[in-house]
């Protein structure tokens, strides 16, 4: 019997597709963790924007409160993403207001897959997940359990991106949870430069590249220099 | 250049080969893994069973719950939608029954035997997606599902299955083209 191959979709991140068999397994969920500043957040809105490139649907969960307005401002400064992606290919969904008014698992579980199903999104980004363990009342490891059991049965990635507080390396209870574990990091240079960098911890179903890469972030958005370290 | 397969230009396409399926028996239509999801809930849903009875929708991979919402967000309120277990005596009864989570080898036969044997004969059969088959059973089991279902039409239990795939299985595939009498192309 011959293996058969998963399918994979490309991570709109230059340099790491190849580092993972060319794209992230479809369906699968992603954790990516870093501090403050490593691009989080640009690493998810890459993903989705190439999402929308490739005729896809993608998900912006966001649990900050941020209104729309205030994400696009930031946003207009990259060139990897047309502004008119949002409300259209990506659609923008702010969590906050729902989980000011309501902590309970189940109901925010709820809410997130009426908007899963109504969109029927290839990509979901919820970011930051952290926050929710914070709002919630109930046990979080259990919560995560079930959310990540749910995003994975409804045939998207998932890429969910996670607070790592300083000292901490990965928020060790949504580890695992998720097929794959994203790091990003930053680290001082012998010149007293910030440098960031990527490194696939964990990727369930394919043969990573290990160890940290060098990563440019600009208004091209993240880049990761493979082999740079 | 590089042209772009959007969901709507997909369910296009689909909408434009209804007609050639409409009187086919056997049918094959091969979708970008990614959108199979929304080929498949089209064809559950698509005028072709319309007025024609019921619809089986054998959903590979994908529990009730997700299904459940999926075809009650998108189809508009028109089928009713009843769920078996493929573990369940007699078959459920109602315009669309949807058998999902047939990845245990064993209960892949079983299901189709116990809920296409019901009193009431189905018209339409819809399985999707018929690769994801793959990570699940054997070459020789998937073989001898859709001999079963060749039975089935034989028997007239069904008088119209839809396979959808993806192309991810060279022999899954190959298989469901010797099966269909026709296919529609998605993928492409």
């Amino acid at each position: 019997m011959t293996a058969q191959d998963l399918v994979r979709l490309k991570s709109g991140i230059p340099g790491m597709d190849e580092m993972m068999e060319g794209g992230f397994p479809f369906p699968s969920t992603i954790l990516v963790a870093g501090g403050a500043g490593t691009g989080k957040t640009t690493m998810a809105l890459q993903f989705l924007a190439k999402g929308a490139q490739e005729g896809e649907q993608g998900l912006f969960f966001t649990t900050l409160s941020e209104p729309t307005q205030w994400m696009l401002r930031y946003v207009s400064r990259f060139g990897f993403i047309e502004k008119e992606y949002f409300g259209k290919q990506i659609k923008y969904i702010d969590l906050g207001p729902f989980l000011t008014e309501n902590n309970q698992p189940g109901r925010i579980l709820e809410h997130i897959e009426e908007q899963i199903a109504e969109h029927m999104p290839q990509r979901i980004v919820i970011d930051p997940l952290t926050v929710v363990g914070e709002m919630i009342s109930g046990s979080y490891r259990t919560f995560l359990y079930d959310l990540t059991t749910r995003l994975k049965n409804w045939q998207a990635v998932s890429l969910l991106t996670g607070e790592v507080l300083p000292g901490q390396m990965y928020p060790v209870e949504l580890s695992y949870v998720v097929d794959t574990l994203v790091l990003l990091s930053t680290d001082l240079s012998p010149e007293g430069t910030r440098r960031k960098y990527l490194e696939i911890l964990k990727m369930r179903g394919t043969n990573h590249a290990t160890g940290k890469n060098l990563v440019d972030l600009s208004a091209r958005g993240f880049v990761v220099q493979v082999g740079l370290r | 250049m590089h042209r772009v397969l959007t969901i709507q230009n997909v369910v296009l396409k689909l909408r434009q080969a209804l007609p050639q399926i409409q009187g086919a028996r056997k049918v094959l239509v091969t979708a970008p893994p990614q959108l199979i999801n929304h080929v498949s809930l089209y064809i559950v849903c698509a005028p072709i069973h319309t007025g024609a009875g019921k619809v089986l929708f054998l959903s590979v991979d994908r529990p009730n719950q997700s299904i459940a919402r999926l075809l009650d967000r998108h189809c508009n309120g028109g089928p009713q939608v009843l769920f078996g277990n493929p573990e369940m005596d007699s078959p459920p009864t109602g315009d669309v029954s949807c058998v999902t989570g047939l990845f245990a080898p064993k209960l892949m036969v079983d299901a189709l035997g116990q809920l296409s044997d019901g009193p009431e004969a189905r018209s339409s059969m819809v399985v999707g997606n018929l690769s994801a088959l793959g990570f699940y059973n054997s070459n020789d089991r998937v073989k001898e599902f859709l001999h079963r279902i060749d039975d089935k039409l034989r028997e007239q239990v069904i008088t119209r299955v839809v396979l959808v795939s993806d192309k991810t299985s060279g022999y899954i595939l190959s298989l469901a083209r010797d099966f269909a009498e026709k296919e529609v192309d998605l993928s492409g």
